[in-house]
């Protein structure tokens, strides 16, 4: 190489060196991961739990469906907490399906990172915690099957994502988490909301709902409609009174069997109307009752 | 004699490249920068304890110490005298009204420990409303959070679904008072243009459509007011045609399924009952790619007004 070369050389590798200086610093993608606090060797006698954690690395996403396939002769799915979950409202709640586990949900907004306050820093945040029954000693892994996390762009695009496997063991000498804490709490306090619409139900009135639980997570809903009795529901649920008349009542139970019922409108009249009504309806009389009095009185006088 | 020319030149290039270079690094980075987000939101937190000044005056001394209940404050411009909400993971949940100025703040007291995505909504004279402003926050008992600086979104709206070519579209809406809106048009092409609003925050923008070439155009505004910028409007479509075609407020906000104006659980609720289901009907396929999945629900997510 004469030194001309060696200029060059050293000119084009410049170049790209500041070029590569000057161009915006970019990540790309998302990444899924599975945490727990201890090490991945859990006891094959007692049941263990592990977060599902999701990092933006500085995307804007606002939905995500998984597929998860875990070995189910090695353990048996016994239900996601979704506390302190960044999915605002679930399509699909965390549901065991054969060998897999399926979520999918929206983040309304947008989710670009857990914000620490004390920090004033982004960090990754939990999409679900999974409670696991073991049913033998061996070492498995939970794969991603199917991964899908929408940009916040308004178009539903993909972001690219990275989901990594979960390796783990099941054995007598592995660590036993702890007792699960009873969820006492009953679910959350929330609205059920009429509406009616051409593209479902032939437009008749339906009802929503829906709210979280923190503890163990909503297990099922109920809808009573007047007096008649509580069915299992799933929103959006067909009114059967299409009057509205009738006072409806969805129960929330959640998977330790704390219930929260709420009801679509307060029925009747206020009780500090009630009470106006009266006075008035008192007021009212004595007035008339009074003013009859005078004019029986003026017309003796008169005659 | 040529290889030394050449060599002095290269030197040249190469010299002329490094200022280059290092001039202008700093303006490609601050320009990278200030595409990604906006930075005007202030974040702080008050951890354990705060110092109470017991004389009130600041005068100094007797100071002591106060526990801090796990709390929470959103502060920031909304419109004049507007409602302002603020919704826990996506539904709403407290209510206040901003001044004549604009302003608002909202107290949340003893607030439980988790974690909540908060998104603070505003609603202009024709009740439709602004953009999310949107915090995924961890609250920790015994801290003192307070979200300042948001600036919400203008709302937008066009005179008709379809536009005839030279007659003139109304862009109009509702922002920040005496601020400046910058409204982008585009098409195969972006334009820019800006209008202020009135003291009330009210805007109105008269588009000479004859300028434009027959199609679909895509709209969106936003509010700048003292060097802050606030976040985008919801995206609004329209054609220009040969006709006039004057649309209801249904169809012309994405996502709005139901047409009450609001994207929110009722609108989430109809998509899902289509969820991978056969022959959707049309409004419910937002992509328009003939099937409801998890994208239409990204869009739903991203048009959310709660």
């Amino acid at each position: 190489m004469n030194g001309l070369d060696k200029k060059i050389t050293y000119f084009v590798f410049c170049l790209i060196f500041f070029l590569g200086l000057s161009l915006p610093v970019t990540t790309f993608g998302a990444q899924i991961y599975f945490d727990t606090p201890s090490v991945s060797v859990f006891s094959s006698t007692k049941d263990w739990h592990v977060d599902l954690l999701f990092d933006a690395e500085g995307e804007s996403v606002n939905a995500i469906f998984l597929d998860i396939v875990f070995d189910e002769t090695l353990v048996e799915f016994i239900h996601a907490n979704q506390d302190d979950t960044i999915v605002t409202s679930w399509l699909e709640s965390p549901k065991e399906n054969g060998n897999h586990i399926i979520l999918s949900g929206i983040m309304a907004g947008g989710f670009s990172g857990l914000i620490d306050p004390v920090t004033n820093t982004k960090g990754p945040a939990k999409i679900a915690r999974f409670f696991f029954h073991p049913k033998k000693e061996g070492s498995s892994e939970f794969v991603f099957q199917d991964v899908f996390v929408a940009s916040n762009d308004g178009l539903g695009s993909s972001i690219e994502t990275s989901a990594l496997s979960f390796s783990f063991t099941l054995s007598k000498e592995g660590i036993a988490q702890g007792e699960i804490v009873a969820d006492k709490r009953p679910p959350e306090v929330f609205k059920p909301m009429v509406s009616n619409d051409e593209s479902i139900f032939n437009g008749q009135y339906f009802l929503v709902f829906e709210t979280r639980d923190i503890g163990s997570g909503v297990d099922y809903y109920e809808v009573k409609e007047g007096r008649g009795s509580w069915y299992e529901a799933v929103s959006p649920y067909q009114i059967n009174d299409q009057t509205l008349r009738k006072q409806i009542y969805v129960k929330a139970v959640d998977k330790s069997g704390n219930i929260r019922v709420v009801k679509t409108f307060d029925s009747g009249i206020p009780v500090s109307n009630v009470f106006i009504i009266i006075i008035l309806i008192v007021v009212s009389y004595l007035l008339s009752k009074f003013s009859l009095k005078k004019r029986f009185n003026k017309s003796i006088i008169e005659k | 004699m040529k290889n030394g020319f050449i060599e002095r030149q290269s030197h040249r290039v190469f010299g002329l490249f490094l200022i280059f270079s290092i001039l202008f690094l700093p303006i490609l980075k601050i320009s990278a920068d200030e595409f990604v987000e906006i930075e005007d939101v202030s974040i702080s937190a008050i951890v354990g304890f705060i110092e109470v000044d017991e004389e009130g005056d600041g005068g100094g001394g007797g100071g002591g110490f106060s526990s801090v209940p796990a709390s929470i404050t959103f502060s920031g411009i909304a419109y004049p005298n507007s409602p302002v909400f603020v919704l826990k993971n996506g539904q709403e949940f407290v209510q206040t009204l901003a001044n004549q100025n604009a302003l608002f703040s909202v107290y949340i007291p003893s607030f439980p420990q988790g974690t909540y995505t908060f998104s603070v909504v505003t609603e202009d004279v024709n009740s439709k409303r602004s953009t999310l402003f949107t915090f995924p926050l961890s609250i920790v008992e015994n801290v003192a959070t307070t979200i300042s600086g948001i600036f919400l979104s203008p709302t937008i709206s066009v005179s008709g679904q379809v536009i005839k070519k030279g007659n003139s579209m109304i862009i109009s809406g509702q922002g920040a008072p005496n601020a400046t809106i910058s409204i982008s048009l585009k098409s195969t092409l972006q334009d820019f243009f800006s209008v202020d609003t009135n003291q009330t925050g009210l805007y109105y923008y008269t588009l000479d459509t004859g300028f434009f070439p027959l199609g679909l155009y895509q709209t969106k505004s936003k509010s700048i007011k003292e060097e802050s910028e606030s976040p985008f409007s919801s995206l609004i479509s329209f054609s220009i045609g040969n006709t006039d075609e004057v649309d209801g407020v249904c169809g012309s906000i994405r996502a709005d399924i139901n047409c009450d104006g609001r994207i929110n659980l009722i609108d989430f609720s109809i998509l899902a009952f289509w969820y991978k289901k056969n022959n959707p009907p049309e409004k419910v396929d937002l992509n328009m790619d003939g099937r409801v999945d998890i994208r239409d629900f990204s869009i739903l997510a991203y048009e959310w007004t709660g």
